[in-house]
């Protein structure tokens, strides 16, 4: 073998196992904690300031968060922002970095998240509306599985095939004319050696490529398996019961045994008073919505009576919030069977929880001029801008204000706001509903991006009162109280909560909730601070109580690729 | 190195660091001057015809002329700048790590090492011209021999500590009563405590250069912590206002002594016997500096972990970096993982006895030809 042709064998060698190594990721998966819609977005009164907070977690960690604070009120001289984790509380929070202001009121900065897990970003307000702290809870997890771009892998690539051509370049040298002494000739003797040197050199290359090539792959199946976020898998059915339909979702630990990220599935935490709030829309329509809240069994076992659903493929969305603010949303789908019942029978069937609320409408997609029916376009305009308007089932109507154009843009931070009118067109002065002025659900119509969202925001109350009264708390490492004590209590107050009277069930969770300083301005409106995470047609259902009724209103609506 | 030391440094102390942090810049000071030079070297000599110093360096691929340590650091100084993209990727793919030891560090740490090594194979070829002659014959020869044979040494402890400075997540005083960290040691330390030390022309080589790898590995160690640091990344397990030393280096100058005393008696005979051949060498050598090591290693290890003694500035031993729990129950007691039966013990060291045997050899041979590096 020559020189050359032993550096065209270690060439294509060596292309093939970059060939391999580029293509090492090529699984693409997108899961976040709250299917599609990763990141949180608050809105929220702190003393005189009223702040929007987007905080945009990294997809791997450690990474940044990329956290931006509009001040919608309030004179703000600046603001600061540290990430405080669940484990180490606030006495292991590191200092404070300052936002860096960007006009318009706004404030941005990065802010590191080296622990996996639940967490949150605290915000410092000062300015000469005086000092103010707002905690924002976040979830750090690894949810991103990347390809190298192909510029990167063609130039890592090619600076490999430099540095091997040359460093058995270098080792043939070293054992030939390297050794030659400074004032003797090279002879041509010496090109067995070279040769020699340069073979032995590339077995030794190629053994200890073969050897890092194999511990990446290892790196890369660990990430896969232990760090990347996997969600907790249930399986949901339904069965029959005392001739109603019984949904139980049951949740699956099998792979409990070899993945190191558990859940703490004692340390379950109820918000707005329900351990878990499901949400089940038929497919392909999403013209079918309930909204349940099953009851846990035992620590693996939720279940809940159907409503007078048609029979079909539900999705099943299911949202949880353990005791460390980590909050999840476990997803299923399940048949629901039809059930030939009479009319009487149907009004008659008791739902396990009362606040079971549901919904039958029409699917997605009905014609544009179709009055009173949910549809992808305008058909009215509300205060000169464009808006749309549903009746509601007591005869009253919910108003899309506001809307910002038709079509909406995918990224950008909208506030959704609804009003209700009552039958005369007058405002109808509404009640909360599990102590929120009201719930939203917004689904993209292929079931890939779901959040459960609430006039403060899109994160979990339950997960913000849990990281709150753990700042509060000065220990260093957080240790769990037992498991069996704390969820018999659990299930106590959730039980004392279900058998109050509404009023005094309302009271309780507001006073329960750390974030209800946020103020309803108008009593017949609530508002919803979102960003469509993806381009697509989206339905959003939103549900109000009114007379001790809830009312869900339903508006579709498309949403592009923003216009750069 | 020094870079390298005080970026572990900073890493255990303040957390965060952004690409142009200060022990980055003088990694990069480090890695573009000597690139840069040694380019510049073989630049000069292939641009120019006729050059005089072509007689005495490495044609390479036919275009090129250059001594070979040039090529050397060349070749490591690509590898580092290679490693920043490949890093960069990892981090945004993988997050970024909190070890030493990730693929794309280990094609940086590479670099390092050949740039290193390049000095190394500079200073040998000068070193070796004086090799088979008197030095007297040369006017100044003594004074540039011996500065030759010092920078050697040099550039070999440098090399050691960055080898160690690799290995240390597993060869720390938690580890020194399993046998993993011997075994670790059997493969690395041998192969090249021997080869440098045959390399070397001075009389005591090994213990020099292991001496000035501890001094290097504790020098800084010793005068960072009275600078001020603050945790910038959380969690803040540990609040510390200082920098956080690295840690007390193996005390590979005991098992240095001996393998220079044990070459002393076996390579240069004064009786005029007849030197053993070198897998009998590498036998002796490999059982002796394993002896050694453990001999030294296992008490010291015992005393840096569980002794009240070894909590100063000067043992280390009161190094603990802000992300960890300052109460947590092993921090001054060998854990269960670090701790195995005896019988497990002298197993694995029985086979790390004939991975130092293998190792030594290796270096015997890699010796050999440092004692022939002539351009």
């Amino acid at each position: 073998m020559t020189k050359d042709t032993s550096s065209v064998y270690s060439r294509i060698k060596w292309f093939v196992f970059l060939y391999t190594l580029i293509h090492l990721l090529t699984h693409s998966l997108s899961v976040t904690a709250h299917v599609g819609s990763s990141g949180v977005i608050v809105q929220k009164q702190a003393g005189k300031y009223q702040l929007l907070i987007q905080i945009s977690p990294p997809d791997v960690v450690p990474g940044t968060a990329k956290v931006t604070v509009f001040v919608e009120q309030g004179r703000v001289s600046s603001i600061g922002a540290r990430p405080i984790y669940f484990r180490s509380g606030d006495k292991g929070a590191p200092t404070h970095d300052v936002l860096t202001p960007v006009g318009d009121n706004r404030y941005e900065g990065d802010l590191w998240l080296m622990a996996s897990g639940s967490s949150s970003v605290e915000l410092s307000i000062d300015g000469p509306d005086g000092k103010q702290q707002v905690v924002v809870p976040v979830m750090a997890l690894a949810t991103a599985l990347r390809d190298m771009p192909a510029g990167t892998g063609w130039g890592l690539a090619a600076m490999g095939l430099l540095l091997v051509v040359m460093l058995i370049t270098i080792i043939g040298a070293s054992n030939a004319d390297g050794i030659v002494a400074p004032d003797q000739p090279i002879v041509a003797a010496l090109r067995k050696r070279r040769l020699l040197g340069m073979g032995i050199g590339l077995v030794v290359l190629v053994l200890i490529l073969a050897g890092w090539r194999s511990w990446w792959n290892s790196t890369s199946e660990q990430y896969r398996t232990q760090q990347l976020y996997q969600p907790l898998p249930i399986h949901a059915s339904v069965n029959m019961a005392n001739g109603q339909r019984q949904l139980t979702i049951q949740i699956d630990t099998t792979d409990f045994r070899k993945n190191a990220r558990r859940r703490t599935l004692s340390y379950i935490l109820p918000d707005h008073g329900k351990l878990m709030h499901a949400f089940l829309v038929r497919m392909p329509g999403l013209d079918a919505f309930a909204h349940l809240h099953p009851v846990r069994q035992d620590t693996l076992h939720y279940n809940a009576a159907l409503p007078p659903l048609p029979g079909g493929k539900y999705l099943l969305y299911a949202d949880v919030v353990y005791r460390s603010g980590f909050a999840e949303t476990l997803t299923d789908i399940v048949e629901i069977p039809s059930l030939k019942i009479s009319p009487e029978v149907a009004a008659n069937a008791k739902p396990t929880d009362r606040d079971d609320s549901w919904l039958v409408t029409e699917p997605m997609g009905v014609k544009a001029n179709a009055v009173n029916m949910p549809h992808l376009d305008n058909d009215m305009v509300v205060c000169g801008k464009p808006g749309a308007s549903m009746k509601l089932e007591d005869g009253s109507s919910m108003l899309w204000m506001d809307k910002a154009s038709p079509v909406l843009e995918a990224g950008k931070l909208y506030n959704l706001k609804f009003a209700v009118a009552d039958a005369q067109g007058k405002a109808a002065p509404l009640e909360p509903y599990l102590g929120m002025g009201g719930h939203a659900v917004i689904l993209r119509s292929d079931g890939t991006v779901y959040i459960h969202l609430h006039p403060v925001g899109t994160y979990s109350m339950a997960a913000e009162g849990s990281l709150v009264g753990r700042i509060a708390d000065t220990a260093r490492t957080f240790h769990y109280p037992d498991a069996a004590r704390f969820r018999d209590s659990i299930d106590t107050y959730v039980a004392k909560l279900n058998a109050l009277p509404e009023a005094e069930k309302n009271k309780l969770l507001q006073t329960t909730m750390p974030t209800m300083s946020h103020a309803m301005k108008t009593n017949n409106m609530v508002e919803f601070p979102y960003a469509f995470p993806r381009a697509g047609h989206y339905r959003i259902w939103v549900q109000v109580k009114r007379n001790g009724r809830v009312l869900t209103g339903v508006f579709d609506t498309q949403v592009n690729e923003p216009l750069l | 190195m020094m870079g390298l030391l005080w970026d572990i440094m900073w890493h255990m102390s303040i957390g965060r660091d952004g690409l142009f942090a200060p022990p980055h810049v003088v990694i990069y000071v480090g890695a573009v001057v000597s690139g840069l030079f040694s380019a510049y070297q073989i630049l000069k000599l292939t641009l120019t015809k006729n050059h005089p110093g072509r007689a005495q360096a490495v044609p390479f691929w036919g275009v090129f002329y250059g001594p070979l340590g040039a090529m050397f650091c060349v070749w490591g100084a690509l590898a580092m700048l290679t490693s920043a993209p490949f890093d960069d990727w990892w981090h945004n793919t993988y997050g970024l790590d909190v070890q030493i030891l990730t693929p794309p560090h280990t094609i940086l740490a590479i670099g390092i090492m050949t740039v290193q090594f390049g000095a190394m194979v500079g200073v040998l070829a000068l070193q070796n011209q004086y090799r088979n002659q008197t030095v007297s014959e040369v006017a100044g020869g003594n004074r540039r021999l011996s500065l030759l044979k010092w920078l050697f040494a040099i550039s070999a402890g440098l090399l050691l500590m960055m080898l160690y400075t690799l290995l240390s997540e597993s060869m720390g005083m938690r580890e020194s009563h399993h046998s993993s960290y011997y075994v670790t040691a059997a493969i690395i330390f041998p192969f090249y405590l021997l080869a440098v030390g045959r390399g070397s022309m001075l009389r005591w080589p090994i213990t020099a250069i292991t001496a000035i790898y501890m001094l290097g590995m504790l020098v800084p160690s010793w005068i960072l912590p009275y600078f001020s640091a603050t945790p910038r990344l959380g969690p803040v397990l540990n609040p510390i206002t200082h920098y956080q030393p690295f840690l007390f280096p193996v005390v590979l100058i005991v098992p240095a002594l001996a393998l220079d005393w044990l070459m002393h008696r076996f390579e240069l005979p004064a009786n005029g016997k007849r030197k053993l051949n070198d897998w009998v060498l590498a036998v002796l050598y490999a059982v002796a500096f394993m002896i050694v090591l453990l001999a030294v290693q296992w008490p010291f290890g015992g005393f840096l972990l569980t002794s009240p003694y070894a909590h100063n500035g000067f043992f280390l031993s009161n190094s603990w970096s802000y992300d960890s729990p300052p109460d947590w129950e092993y921090r001054y007691a060998f854990a269960p993982w670090n701790i195995e039966s005896t019988t497990d013990f002298w197993i694995s060291f029985g086979r790390a006895l004939v991975y130092a045997t293998l190792s030594a050899r290796v270096g015997l041979l890699w010796g050999n030809w440092m004692k022939r590096v002539a351009r």
